[in-house]
């Protein structure tokens, strides 16, 4: 029994030692902080304000008014449509910015927006404005210009064509033809890739 | 005892004796192995820093005062009465508006507050130190509490310290007020950075930038850089196969608050399809902040989001289907997390592992508008919030459904929420104090049809209150006709007791209205 227990001894001791050479050799001291070849500081230009970011500087552009006078201000807007407040007489307010706009209802194409001139009177243009803003993002509407003398027989005047609105190009398409004589001008959408609905924020007419 | 057995005594001395230094030497190499893994995590960790742009203001005392953004700069400052320190390194802190104001204000100009906000990227572990020189250090909680994080606290030298090994939003409390919490966004290392050179990439870099509006077109990615400031807003009407990540901010603070006539909301996605939204923090909206408008496809992942202002929803979804909301933050005076038909029916809308604090009205509504397009057959379904981590609730319920058309919202689920501080019914909350609120309403302010509607097949478990109130809750429909039916609450536990019957819980349930409603 004692060789037996004296056996059981050796053993153990030599558990101890090993313990102790394996807390000793095998486990290294690691620094308590991070190795600075594992930061990554992102650094920020010079800046003594806020600035225009060089990717969103717009282009100088230069309006386009064609001659004359803007008589559709003088005129009755309707239209076929609209959604929520959005009427038809927004569009000859004189007023682009903010939500002063037309737009047909959502998914009922054609629409039709509609001045009466109240009189018959010469036109050479038309310009068609949205939003100017950027948040009226670039998009395209499709549309015919109408002309009529009685409001109810309206006969084309400018073919069905897709024209871009750019904010960046004032948001404004303007479209020129020779002088004709009516009382009754419409535009008729088909299609706008920003809305559900044809948008006019300023419909405007001229006469010379 | 026999001569034989008294011999080996000594032996059996030492060898207990030796069993017992086996033992202390045992647990003293664990110890010191576990210390060198930690410190080795620690070496081995990775920290990514964003310098904040130089060209914000510091805040001074004077920008700190509560009050109205008629009376004050509101500007995203760089915080000066906060020092964070991540593995010994100065992290950039900004310094934003919060609201605690716990009423409508009918000027739209309620008094605002600040709170510091930091983030950084890391992996492996990060060690954050907070220092606030002037404040006096009673207690100090970091939320959430699930990760179990005692910080040390330095009374004498104003700082507090604890280690985190999971990226993640963490929140620390001082004293137990709200004001001047501490956001931390811990993010992992960020992976798979666009290309500036990739002409479908919009690729915005450190600093401070005015961009009126950023109209995403299809197939587009924007990019905002750690360390960038964008003082504008970002949409898109109509787009298709849209990104939005980054680490950077996106800041309303140069617009006056809406007004309730112009809304300029920093992340709308209206008539889109497969749009993703990936990290970015948005701060000081001039109305609501997240909004998604008859869109369907959708990803909002990991974004920070900090409102102050009036209307200030953190994340709405208006008639949107097939949607997954997920590892976000939501800081909101208004709406936090919301679902409701505008136009189409709103399906298959999932919410998960958020971390929400709402200081004005609902932590997550459905409702109250489920049919303001008035379209036939209306409905809102199959929507499900889960994992959700509500960080301080001051106003209105956590949990709500509130149906004041004429849909049909059926198959909700609201699974695994902690309300880590329940304060329902503060200011002028005390009229609908509930932590739960199924309710069919007519409303003056957000009804839009003649019609009633119906609210079916709610499930509602696994929720937990730590803190705060003991808050009623409230299930009730409109008539006869318009009812409330299967409704099953399981697990529910309200500061430490077990609710497994409606009048512990505190419930308010119209049985003219209402059938099949059960707790277990």
């Amino acid at each position: 029994m004692k060789t037996a227990l004296r056996i059981v001894l050796i053993i153990l001791v030599l558990v101890l030692i090993s313990i102790h050479a394996y807390g000793f050799f095998g486990i290294k001291d690691a620094p308590i902080e991070m190795n600075p070849e594992n930061l990554v500081v992102v650094q920020a230009p010079d800046q003594t304000e806020a600035m225009e970011h060089p990717d969103f500087i717009k282009e100088e552009y230069v309006t386009v008014i064609p001659e004359g006078k803007n008589i559709a201000l003088e005129g009755k807007a309707t239209a076929s449509s609209f959604t929520q407040v959005y009427h038809a007489r927004r569009a000859i307010d004189g007023v682009v910015a903010g939500v002063s706009y037309w737009e047909g209802a959502p998914n009922s194409y054609p629409n039709t927006l509609t001045v009466d001139l109240q009189k018959r009177a010469p036109i050479h243009a038309i310009r068609i404005c949205l939003n100017p803003a950027s948040i009226w993002a670039k998009r395209t509407q499709t549309f015919a210009v109408k002309i009529s003398d009685d409001g109810e027989n309206f006969k084309e005047l400018v073919p069905m064509k897709q024209y871009t609105f750019d904010p960046d190009r004032n948001n404004e398409v303007v479209i020129e033809f020779d002088t004709v004589e009516t009382q009754f001008v419409q535009l008729e959408f088909i299609e706008n890739s920003g809305a559900t609905g044809g948008q006019v924020a300023e419909f405007e007419i001229y006469s010379k | 005892m026999s001569e034989s057995k008294k011999s080996v005594i000594p032996e059996i001395v030492v060898i207990i004796l030796l069993l017992a230094a086996i033992t202390l030497s045992m647990f003293y190499v664990i110890n010191k192995k576990a210390v060198a893994a930690s410190a080795n995590i620690l070496a081995n960790s990775k920290l990514v820093l964003y310098e904040g742009p130089k060209s914000l203001k510091d805040a001074t005392e004077e920008d700190l005062k509560s009050t109205s953004e008629n009376q004050r700069d509101i500007a995203l400052m760089r915080c000066t009465d906060t020092i964070v320190k991540v593995n010994g390194y100065d992290c950039f802190v900004y310094d934003t508006n919060v609201n605690h104001t716990r009423q409508w204000v009918n000027t739209y100009a309620p008094p605002l507050s600040r709170t510091p906000i930091t983030y950084f990227d890391f992996e492996g572990a990060a060690v954050i130190e907070v220092i606030v020189p002037g404040r006096e250090l009673d207690s100090v909680k970091i939320s959430p509490l699930s990760y179990g994080i005692t910080p040390e606290i330095d009374k004498e030298n104003h700082s507090v310290k604890f280690t985190i090994t999971k990226p993640d939003a963490y929140t620390v409390t001082f004293n137990d007020s709200p004001e001047r919490a501490l956001h931390i966004f811990a993010n992992p290392i960020e992976t798979d950075v666009p290309s500036p050179d990739d002409e479908n990439v919009i690729y915005i870099g450190p600093g401070e930038w005015n961009i009126e509006a950023i109209m995403l077109e299809d197939g587009q990615t924007l990019y905002v850089s750690g360390g960038a400031v964008i003082h504008g807003i970002v949409n898109s009407n109509f787009g298709k196969n849209i990104t939005v990540r980054g680490r950077g901010i996106i800041d309303g603070s140069h617009l006056k608050s809406w007004q309730g006539k112009m809304a300029y909301i920093p992340l709308k996605f209206d008539n889109c399809d497969n749009v993703t939204i990936r990290d970015v923090i948005v701060l000081n909206s001039n109305a609501w902040v997240c909004q998604a408008f008859n869109s369907t496809n959708g990803v909002i992942d990991g974004v920070k989001i900090i409102s102050s202002r009036p209307n200030g929803d953190g994340i709405t979804l208006q008639s949107c289907e097939n949607y997954e909301v997920k590892n976000c933050f939501v800081r909101s005076w208004d709406d936090s997390l919301v679902v409701k038909n505008y136009d189409k029916n709103s399906k298959n809308i999932s919410f998960k592992n958020i971390q929400v604090w709402t200081d004005l009205a609902q932590s997550m509504e459905i409702g109250y508008e489920t049919n303001k397009g008035k379209k036939p057959d209306a409905s809102i379904t199959n929507i499900t919030f889960e994992d959700i981590t509500v960080l301080n609730n001051f106003h209105k319920p956590v949990i709500s459904i509130h149906n004041a058309d004429d849909a049909t919202v059926s198959d909700v689920v609201f699974r695994n929420i902690v309300v880590e501080n329940a304060q329902m019914g503060s200011g002028d909350g005390a009229e609908m104090p509930y932590l739960i609120d199924l309710w069919i309403t007519q409303s003056g302010n957000w009804s839009s049809t003649r019609e009633r509607g119906q609210i079916r097949n709610v499930t509602i478990e696994n929720v937990q209150v730590l803190s705060g109130k003991f808050s009623p809750s409230r299930i009730k429909g409109f008539d006869a006709e318009h009812t409330i039916e299967n409704v099953n609450i399981r697990n529910l536990e309200i500061l430490g007791e077990k609710i497994t019957d409606f009048e512990s819980g505190k419930f308010e349930i119209d049985e003219k209205t209402t059938k099949n409603v059960t707790i277990e």
